[in-house]
């Protein structure tokens, strides 16, 4: 049976400095009595000193960044130039929501959803020798001009923000006191899935210049992230997700870009 | 020139400024991904990817947020997307979970890395490698970057808890995967038996 203190991760805190006097004087005592966790130091003490052997790398071959700067400005130049706009955080809420009618279009959010279906294509598709797949995906956004609104895949994004808000609901009036277990497995996975869609819609808006868009979608990445990252149903995590959906005032912002037109 | 004097220079189109900005940056960009790479190659692939994010995405940084808080969101993202791309080739959305995407081990260790450490280092490295994406990321700024949790919390926007957690579960695998090849506990005897 494995000591509670090395379950919860105490030993690994107590190694890394991490606990509080208290703790560290609590845990020291436990070390005295315990050859389980006296063990597990001992471990970590020679994981550490392997890890402190394993080499410092921060630069190319030889210190040498020519061809990564040469590549770098290359890349760049590619790209469109940048807007001239004023920094994020002068971008008021009055501001983004200025931006609904123009997230409100059919036509764009057809462009959006087919970008992700164009940029999904180039991802699966294998990239000849020398082509990064992310260059390949930039040329067929280029390529591939916007057509009519598909139906059908303007009703799959839809179902991507309703399940998207579900979850976020699901999580703001979850009671912290007493998480059920099996809802928090659901909503982790739920959130682990949405989460790589939700990074594609974010890309493809982004490459549109949607910024309000954009902004909302990085913000419910970061819930579906924190999510599917944690690993159980317990106060603190669960407390955490809410803060931050309350702080970023995410739900009422999913609302109002939906009723602009998803 | 500070980073606050150089980011809206950048994003309003300066070149040099956006060099500058790259030039200070570049050591903990590639430490970071060398780290999580193991080899030049990816290593360069992600730190190129991270500076192309960061070009695109100057005109909206939040100015309450550090810069390197954010470059360290932006290099574990890159380090994700990387990895799923070596993994599959080719992605389809709803594919997989997040988290059990990312498992592969690497390809092979740049030659820095195989020089070090002997039997227990390169036991190590093959299990680092073997870490989920965000075990390895937060193991990486822990111990090699030397961050605290609350700090790697910040930098990842993460609850420390699940910061704790998941540090937890990478030592515990780290651990108990050594222990299976017998490589602590040889390390134990010739430590002359642990504590």
């Amino acid at each position: 049976m494995t000591c509670g203190l090395l379950e919860r991760g105490t030993i690994e805190l107590y190694w890394y400095g991490e606990l509080s006097q208290g703790e560290r004087d609590e845990a020291r005592r436990h070390l005295d009595r315990c050859l389980e966790c006296r063990q597990a130091l001992h471990d970590i003490e020679i994981i550490a000193a392997a890890l402190a052997e394993r080499p410092e790398v921060a630069s190319p071959p030889g210190g040498d960044w020519s061809r990564f700067m040469a590549e770098l400005s290359a890349a760049v130049a590619a790209e469109p130039r940048p807007k001239r706009t004023p920094p994020a955080e002068s971008v008021t809420r009055a501001g983004r929501h200025r931006l609904v009618p123009y997230l409100a279009s059919a036509a764009l959010l057809a462009l959006v959803t087919m970008s992700v279906f164009t940029l999904v294509r180039g991802r699966s598709a294998t990239p000849p020798d020398g082509f990064r797949a992310d260059v390949v995906m930039d040329v067929s956004f280029e390529a591939r001009p916007p057509s009519l609104p598909d139906p059908a895949l303007v009703s799959l994004s839809d179902q991507h923000f309703q399940r998207s808000k579900l979850v976020l609901l699901g999580l703001t009036t979850r009671d912290t006191a007493a998480p059920a277990a099996e809802d928090w497995e659901y909503e982790r996975d739920l959130a682990a899935t949405l989460l790589q869609d939700t990074r594609l819609y974010r890309r493809a808006v982004e490459e549109h210049g949607m910024t309000g868009l954009a902004d909302v979608l990085r913000d419910l990445e970061m819930v579906l992230l924190q999510t599917s990252m944690s690993e159980g149903p317990d106060r603190e995590s669960l407390e955490g997700i809410q803060r931050l959906i309350r702080r970023r005032d995410l739900l009422t912002r999913m609302s109002v870009v939906h009723a602009g037109g998803f | 020139m500070s980073d606050s004097d150089l980011i809206p220079r950048a994003a309003g189109g300066d070149p040099a400024a956006f060099q500058a900005l790259v030039e200070r940056h570049r050591p903990m960009v590639y430490r970071v991904a060398y780290q999580f790479a193991g080899n030049h190659h990816d290593a360069e692939d992600i730190a190129q990817d991270v500076f192309l994010k960061v070009f695109r995405s100057l005109d909206r940084f939040r100015y309450d947020a550090q810069l390197t808080s954010w470059l360290y969101r932006i290099v574990m993202n890159a380090c994700i997307d990387h990895r799923r791309r070596q993994k599959s080739g080719g992605w389809v959305p709803g594919e997989e979970a997040e988290g059990t995407l990312l498992n592969m081990p690497e390809e092979s260790p740049g030659p820095e890395a195989r020089a070090y450490g002997g039997e227990i280092g390169q036991a190590l490295e093959a299990e680092i490698g073997r870490l989920p994406a965000g075990q390895r990321v937060i193991f990486i700024m822990r111990h090699h970057q030397g961050l605290k949790l609350t700090e790697i919390a910040e930098a990842l926007g993460l609850a420390e808890g699940t910061v704790k957690r998941q540090l937890h579960a990478a030592v515990h695998r780290l651990r108990h995967a050594l222990t299976r090849a017998n490589v602590l506990a040889s390390a134990n005897g010739a430590a002359g038996g642990g504590a």
